[in-house]
């Protein structure tokens, strides 16, 4: 099998050791120290406490040694927040409007499967009245169509203030590079699982549109702190079955939001719920607070708030 | 009315009311209810005696909130610093079964050079002598017994008289000089020191005997101290049939008063009151170094289900022969070894908290499988062999409890299997602290400035995020630290009426359950300022998201094994090789609140500097008038 075909399969089977273990044989014979950092990841978990943190200090070191090599291709401004056996795994880029193409190539790094977009410093600076679910003036939507989502698993725009029409723009992004004609099915069997839209202020339709595009139906994790999300918000949430982690805070869902999240197909595998009493009421924190259908560990947290 | 109700408490204490005076008060007291007005060592407390808070102690009146800490009675004339409390007994645990009164002041301006004299071995190692002391410190042992400090002993069953704990360090440094010069060398081999913690006792002419008994040997593991000689000290004389009596081996009819009596805790003794007047003594021990000691966990087993004995007598008097029969069983291994044990049933009890049933005797606790496991199963014995305060009910008041009297064990999996019903949620919930402490957000906004208005501040308002603010995060980042030290390290959690568990912190391996546990602007030109209400400061933006008692536990492995369809475990607390403690503290935990436009005084203006208003219109009306007209 070619390497790049390897490559590929792992993307697929991220889980498979027999395929990594291949994999590090080709590595290792190119003299790449990361064919070796994958056997040494794959002993660890089966060695004694004393000889895991031997192990773990080699791949660091290793790592330390060989990364600005391994690192070589990826374009300027593009930054490594997490590695899987010495490879990129998450970058970051900092949004302007040469963003998309320093995302187009650095997902082409074999398994960069995390991306992280941060808003560019003074996004903000504009003067507003009142909170809206505008995007910052500095962020062209229509750009975030663009980016090629499909082989991530994990998207961070934290801070980004995308707005209900970046929200729609990356939820349509799916669609584009699908190319399917149904644009129902667009997207589906998509991989994102960890979806990271604190600050965002995507508001209520934003986070409709995403809920509503196939791309995000496997969604496990979601970080919506002040993103405008009220009852309706919390109803288009329902779409997303699979979720366990919900951050809700600081948004004004109220007694009827918390009513309509109780209500979630979700909420009853739900292992993390951030949210404070004033983002639901005292009506609200009482319903959370007797839910039979909220796990105890999170209700407990609402008798007592 | 609840301070009359305290000052008649104390009027009827010291005097001989008459029967029908005493029924009423007490009637009366259990038609009162009121709220508990402190916490001492844990235990909720009120100033006047309550329907709950029916047990009188003694503290320092400093340790009291100083609110209501002149509600607090100080019946001791001569200790005016010395407040009576009422607590409740069923909130009672081992730390608190005894009302340990710190009387070192007594003796602190009174010379204390004690000389032991005329020894008499009166049965072999057993010494009477004669006390001598200045005055000054006869009339302040004297003095103890008027102080009327007696409380009820736990164990009032099956002795008479009554009795106060206390402690001075004084007085058994000075008798503890006094020994040395005075035992025999071959009875000084390893001694350490004088227990500072007295028993003193009181017993009237009639009051019943202090039953035969074998005093409980002092033990402290950390130090490997053990006691070996009982110390009593007679501080008033007479006679009796006999005064004292070692159990056979000899006996003392008439007692001098400041007679001082020092005999090996091997002896099984007996006090009988005098005939012709009060009996007042004191009681400690004499600490060896414990070495060459052997240890047999079965008397640790058999300590830990007195002491849980005595703890559940507050509800099941019956229970209460039951602790003094294992105290004394303990007494007497501690020197010939266990005997086997006597036949005929023993104690257990059934208890339910919360839809879990389970079986205990204070050292085995038997649970049934069904849905629980080891962890929560750990969880729930420590809740109940510490008595942990949960929500504002001690732990064994929210159980429903019956005594059961049975010979062997074989019959627990049946009944616990006969018991088991639809049960719901554990009652001790696994929780993952960490989402107590969500991640604080990055910084958009620098330090709060001094002022609010729009040029110093900015866009304060519906946009303003307090959570991206850098000052604030700081803030609640401090915050979470410092919960998060106290929260982290606690196997137990109790957040209002619930109970949590952290599975991390309860490491089953093998037969063993370990439960893991520890050990606050920038400048400002003024010209820049409009003058604006002054900026609430950062840290008034961190708020209390919830409180939680946080049980810190040092305890052994709890042992476990699997009995058919029961889990039986094994808590030895007092177990010779561990250090122990229990304590519980209280822990907010943080969160960041938004602004609100309520946060800013509605008065600010009232402080606005009127000087500096002048100047600013003067400097208008100046620029006013440098423009052309």
């Amino acid at each position: 099998m070619k390497t790049a075909d390897l490559e590929q399969r792992l993307r697929e089977e991220p889980g498979d050791l027999a395929l990594w273990a291949a994999y590090s044989d080709r590595l290792q014979e190119q003299g790449d120290a990361r064919g070796r950092i994958i056997r040494l990841e794959m002993r660890r978990p089966h060695l004694r406490a004393a000889d895991r943190d031997a192990v773990q200090r080699t791949i660091v070191n290793l790592t330390r040694r060989h990364r600005r090599s391994w690192d070589a291709s990826l374009p300027e401004g593009v930054t490594v927040l997490a590695r899987r056996y010495g490879f990129p795994a998450k970058v970051a880029v900092q949004w302007s409007d040469g963003a998309p193409a320093l995302i187009g190539r650095a997902l082409r790094e074999p398994f960069v499967t995390g991306l992280r977009i941060r808003p560019a410093s003074g996004q903000d600076d504009d003067y507003r009245e009142e909170e809206t679910d505008d995007p910052s003036d500095s962020i062209d939507t229509g750009a975030l169509a663009t980016l090629d989502l499909a082989r991530l698993t994990e998207l961070d725009l934290a801070y980004l203030r995308i707005g209900a029409l970046g929200a729609r723009a990356v939820a349509v992004s799916a669609y584009l590079h699908a190319g399917a004609a149904d644009v129902r099915t667009a997207g589906a069997g998509g991989r994102l699982e960890s979806l990271d839209l604190r600050y965002c202020r995507i508001g209520d339709d934003g986070l409709a549109a995403l809920a509503d595009s196939p791309a995000f139906r496997c969604v496990r994790r979601v970080r919506l702190q002040k993103n405008l999300i009220s009852e309706k918000g919390v109803r288009a949430l329902h779409r997303f079955e699979n979720l366990t982690e919900l951050d809700l805070r600081y948004n004004d869902i109220d007694a009827e939001g918390a009513r309509a999240l109780l209500a979630a197909p979700f909420i009853g595998s739900l292992t993390r719920l951030s949210l404070h009493r004033d983002d639901v009421g005292d009506d609200g924190a009482a319903a959370l607070a007797r839910a039979p259908q909220l796990p105890p560990a999170l209700r407990v947290l609402w008798r007592n708030a | 009315m609840s301070l009359e109700l305290r000052d008649r408490f104390f009027a009827l204490s010291a005097g001989r009311a008459p029967a029908e005076e005493i029924d009423a008060y007490r009637a009366e007291v259990d038609a009162t209810g009121a709220d508990p007005a402190a916490t001492v060592d844990g235990l909720a407390v009120c100033w006047h005696p309550t329907a709950r808070f029916k047990q009188v102690r003694f503290v320092d009146a400093e340790r009291l909130d100083a609110g209501v800490r002149d509600l607090f009675a100080r019946p001791v004339a001569a200790m005016p610093d010395l407040a009576a409390v009422f607590a409740d007994p069923r909130e009672l645990s081992y730390r608190t079964f005894e009302n340990i009164l710190p009387l070192d002041r007594l003796f602190a301006d009174v010379p204390l050079d004690l000389e032991l004299t005329g020894r008499e071995e009166f049965a072999e190692g057993a010494h009477a002598f004669s006390l001598r002391l200045p005055a000054a410190a006869r009339s302040a042992l004297e003095g103890l017994d008027a102080l009327d400090l007696y409380v009820p002993p736990l164990n009032a069953s099956s002795r008479g008289g009554d009795r106060f704990v206390f402690h001075s360090a004084l007085l058994a440094g000075a008798l503890g000089a006094a020994v040395r010069d005075a035992l025999p060398d071959a009875a000084l081999d390893g001694f350490a020191h004088v227990n500072p913690v007295f028993r003193g006792n009181r017993f009237e002419p009639g009051d019943a005997n202090f039953h035969s008994h074998l005093d409980t040997p002092y033990y402290d593991a950390a130090r490997n101290h053990v006691s070996r000689y009982t110390v009593l000290l007679y501080l008033t004389g007479g006679e009796g049939d006999p005064a004292l009596d070692l159990a056979g081996s000899g006996a003392l009819t008439a007692i001098e008063p400041f007679t001082c009596v020092i005999f090996d805790q091997r002896y099984e003794h007996e006090g009988r009151p005098y005939r012709d007047g009060r009996k007042v003594f004191l009681r400690t021990e004499l600490i060896f170094s414990g070495a060459g000691l052997d240890h047999d966990p079965e008397i640790g087993a058999l300590f830990g289900k007195a002491t849980y004995w005595t703890g559940e007598s507050v509800f099941a008097p019956e229970l209460a022969r039951h602790a003094d029969d294992y105290y004394n069983r303990v007494a007497a291994a501690h020197w010939n070894g266990l005997s086997p044990s006597a036949s005929g049933p023993e104690p257990f009890v059934r208890k339910r908290f919360r839809g879990v049933e389970y079986v205990a005797n204070g050292y085995d606790y038997w649970f049934p499988k069904d849905g629980l496991s080891p962890a929560e199963c750990a969880a729930i014995t420590l809740l109940d062999y510490f008595n942990c305060k949960v929500g504002d009910s001690a732990y064994r008041t929210l159980c429903e409890t019956e005594v059961i009297e049975a010979d062997g064990t074989d019959w627990i999996p049946g009944l616990l299997a006969r018991g088991r019903g639809e049960r719901g949620e554990s009652p001790v919930v696994p929780f993952d602290k960490s989402a107590l402490f969500p991640e604080p957000e990055e910084p958009e906004t620098d330090d709060l400035p001094d002022c609010a208005c729009p040029l110093c501040a900015g866009d304060l308002g519906a946009t303003f995020d307090t959570s991206r603010n850098a000052e604030i995060i700081e803030h609640y980042a401090r915050a979470q630290e410092s919960a998060r030290a106290d929260i982290g390290p606690a196997p137990i959690l109790l957040l209002g009426e619930d109970v949590l568990l952290d599975p991390d912190l309860f490491v089953v391996e093998g037969d063993r359950i370990h439960v893991l546990g520890k050990e606050a602007l920038t400048p400002v030109a003024f010209a820049s300022c409009f003058g604006g209400p002054p900026m609430p400061s950062a840290d008034s933006y961190v708020a209390t998201a919830a409180t939680l008692e946080a049980v810190h536990v040092l305890v052994p492995p709890i042992l476990f094994a699997e009995d058919g369809d029961c889990y039986h475990l094994k808590f030895d607390f007092f177990r010779n090789t561990w250090t122990v403690g229990h304590e519980q503290s209280t822990v907010s935990v943080p969160m960041i609140r938004p602004f609100d436009e309520e946060d800013l005084p509605e008065d600010w203006e009232d402080d606005y500097d009127d000087e500096e208003d002048e100047d600013w219109d003067d400097e208008e009306e100046e620029e006013e008038e440098a423009v052309p007209a």
